[in-house]
């Protein structure tokens, strides 16, 4: 089962609540059916319009997801062997499907995942939707009101060159895109406005990583988070090495060359899957889930004085931080209201159980 | 002594008939009372569908008569040969001459077992998907890079397959063995998307970043992922099923030595370009004077020729990845020619073209070239 990192709208919801009035998100849609090739990351932009990343198509599509409140609250939320289900609505068991991603609609808290049906180069892309009662159903693909953006990819007649889009994360109308070449290491970050422009590849920004006696490396990153620092919003990022590095959103313009500061080591084999970003009892927290050390939740307000990791430091270094203790195997996270999440746990007996936690 | 066997035998015909028309009388009336059946139909090639026959004309105008919702609440057909709580497939039913079609959205399994219950009549009927068998023949056709001798800091390998591959399961069968053939764990990095080409004939597999990169705390505590002067193996392991969910033919195992890392930029100073005459289609020789990453070669380094059109043509690599030679598809016309790489080309350790895969200092990588591509001018003569 493929683990892939999720990113969350976390900010994002603020941000659009403080913008102004919202125009129709919807306005320059076409009526139709997007035709994914490939089902990657998916997040939610405004108006239950969820962003889909197609790597093989090298888009990224909004589709309008027209989602309504089942009116069930949420925060009870718990469906066990969650990889059997959604196998079973397509009509084949947990070895034949790939969950790719889950991000929840916070505008209805319903989730909705994404799934490949199929495992060889011609499965089909599908959304699956959960809804707060625990029900589980295709999101329509077809006759839809949907956008484009193509991403720019080197043309390769052989499509042997393919970009794989790690995460997506929408935030301030803009939609940040981290990919990673199965050919050169070195990855950009990419740029894009919501809605899409004409001929919307974005902006692509090349994100260096500053290791310890200042090494640099064109660094590709695998999943990211935007959040407020004294009232100006970072990204917060995790690199395929491993290393938090925070810089500023602002930072991201055309043909810049941003260089990360990094703030945590998190320690050796150890992966960073997801992240979210939330705030209880009025301090900023991250959650972070890992692949071999758990979740972990740090203080963000520790991030405003980090000054960025320089010297070595054996152990995990850099922003301290509280390892959540049970939950174990967390593979994804999403924010599903103010004081709830949404993870996705692997169990020991290998199928997928969804649970809604509180924030610790 | 013949009247009576005649007798008998009109007798015997007689009821033969009267048996006989019987017979067909009551098959007539079976028929039009046939117990209601559920089977499989299709085949692999078509696909399957679910078929509901033997429905009294009765039953067949009271499903006409339903919505769509209800109609779709008449039959449900779910995973498994048991009642469960899992969700029933998606799909159309249809009436076509008497017959109820279902037709689910997502093919039928083979191998899969599916549970039908009909709502009215009352009705269950399990059936199996039949499988195909089918012998296993993807295998792994090449490695790269091919070198015996590969720098300490190595970025990735190239494994290619003579079919499209299946998702989801590459890093259960990627192995790295010592010289005792004993494993060597955590040294891949491991991405649940898994980086394939468009075909999923190509897997590309980086090694953990954190261990190649210096100063990283993976590699402090660690070590780096394959030391100089020790021997390692790739193991492919044949488990790794092709898109069919078929087995390998069988695995594959590509040995290596490992040499000094290298921290030093591609410098094209260094290239030896070999021109061929021209009216030949003799290839055009390329040397690095080091082994260079085998995907993009194929993919970066181009010839332009005199009217500035890129030459169409074939590109091959040799050497363990330190030659390139290019055939063009019509013979070469004598003039002036330019051999072009974008600076995105890297070595087997991801120095590129006038840039390290290190930088020593920040500021200093802002100094490093800025343009795309590089060019060699050449020139193709008369014979």
């Amino acid at each position: 089962m493929p683990v892939r990192s999720t990113l969350l709208a976390a900010l994002a919801l603020s941000l659009i609540a403080s913008a102004a009035p919202a125009a129709d998100l919807t306005a320059g849609m076409q009526q139709g059916s997007p035709k994914l090739k490939s089902i990657g990351p998916i997040t939610f932009a405004p108006q239950s319009i969820l962003l889909i990343g197609d790597p093989q198509g090298s888009s990224i599509v909004a589709v309008a997801t027209e989602d309504k409140s089942s009116g069930s609250p949420s925060e009870k939320l718990s469906v066990e062997k969650l990889d059997e289900k959604i196998a079973a609505l397509l009509g084949t068991t947990p070895k034949g499907i790939l969950i790719n991603d889950m991000a929840v609609n916070p505008e209805t808290g319903n989730t909705f995942f994404s799934v490949s049906r199929g495992t060889g180069p011609d499965a089909t892309p599908v959304v699956v939707r959960l809804d707060s009662a625990g029900k589980l159903a295709e999101q329509k693909l077809e006759d839809v009101k949907f956008s484009r953006a193509q991403l720019p990819n080197a043309p390769t007649e052989d499509k042997k060159r393919q970009e794989v889009t790690t995460d997506l994360q929408f935030t301030g109308g803009q939609i940040i895109v981290a990919g990673l070449s199965n050919e050169e290491f070195a990855s950009q970050l990419r740029v894009l406005d919501f809605p899409f422009k004409e001929a919307a590849g974005g902006t692509g920004v090349e994100i260096y990583h500053g290791a310890h006696g200042k090494l640099e490396t064109h660094s590709p990153v695998r999943t990211l988070a935007v959040f407020d620092i004294s009232g100006e919003p970072n990204v917060l990022a995790a690199y395929t090495c491993t290393p938090l590095v925070k810089f500023p959103l602002s930072d991201l313009k055309p043909g810049a060359k941003v260089r990360g500061t990094t703030i945590a080591e998190l320690g050796n084999r150890n992966r960073p899957l997801d992240m979210i970003v939330y705030n209880k009892g009025g301090k900023d927290y991250l959650l972070m889930a890992n692949s071999s050390r758990g979740v972990m939740k740090v203080d963000v307000a520790t991030i405003d004085k980090t000054d960025g990791i320089t010297d070595r430091i054996s152990g995990t270094a850099g922003l301290p931080y509280d390892t959540i203790g049970d939950l174990k195997g967390v593979t994804q996270l999403d924010k599903l209201d103010k004081d709830h999440a949404l993870v996705l746990k692997q169990t020991e007996a290998g199928s997928l159980n969804l649970e809604a936690i509180e924030l610790p | 002594m013949s009247r009576p066997r005649f007798f008998l035998n009109t007798r015997l015909l007689y009821a033969a008939i009267a048996m006989i028309t019987f017979s067909a009388i009551a098959t007539t009336s079976f028929a039009q009372q046939a117990t209601p059946r559920i089977t499989l139909a299709g085949s692999v090639d078509r696909g399957y569908s679910i078929e509901i026959t033997g429905l009294g004309a009765e039953q067949l105008k009271q499903f006409e008569a339903l919505s769509a919702e209800d109609r779709a609440k008449t039959l449900t057909v779910s995973v498994g040969a048991e009642a469960s709580d899992l969700p029933p497939l998606t799909g159309t039913l249809t009436i076509e001459g008497g017959t109820l079609r279902f037709q689910p959205r997502y093919p039928l399994e083979p191998g899969l077992s599916y549970r039908a219950v009909l709502d009215s009549p009352p009705l269950i009927h399990v059936m199996e998907v039949p499988t195909s068998d089918s012998e296993p023949t993807t295998v792994v056709t090449h490695i790269y890079p091919t070198a015996d001798v590969l720098p300490e800091n190595q970025l990735k390998f190239y494994i290619h397959f003579s079919a499209p591959m299946s998702r989801g399961e590459a890093y259960r069968h990627i192995h790295l063995l010592d010289e005792n053939d004993q494993p060597v764990e955590g040294v891949f990095l491991e991405l649940g998307e898994e980086l394939w080409d468009a075909e999923q004939k190509r897997f590309t597999l980086l090694f953990d970043p954190g261990r190649v990169k210096r100063g990283l705390k993976p590699r402090e505590e660690l070590g780096p992922a394959i030391v100089e002067g020790r021997s390692y193996s790739l193991v492919v392991d044949g488990a790794w099923r092709d898109a069919t969910r078929t087995p390998l033919n069988a695995g594959a195992r590509k040995h290596f030595r490992v040499g000094p890392a290298d921290a030093t930029p591609i410098d094209t100073a260094n290239w030896e370009l070999a021109a061929p005459v021209a009216e030949s289609r003799d290839p055009l020789l390329l040397r690095f004077g080091e082994p260079l990453d085998h995907s993009l070669l194929e993919r970066v380094v181009r010839v332009i020729g005199p009217n500035g059109q890129r030459i169409a043509g074939t590109i091959a690599t040799g050497d363990g990845e330190a030659c390139w030679q290019f055939t063009p598809e019509q013979p070469w016309s004598a003039g002036d020619y330019q051999l072009t790489a974008d600076t995105t080309l890297e070595d087997l350790a991801g120095n590129a073209i006038g840039r390290p895969f290190e930088v020593d200092e920040f500021d200093k990588f802002d100094e490093r070239v800025e343009s795309k591509s590089v060019s060699l001018p050449f020139e193709i003569n008369p014979e």
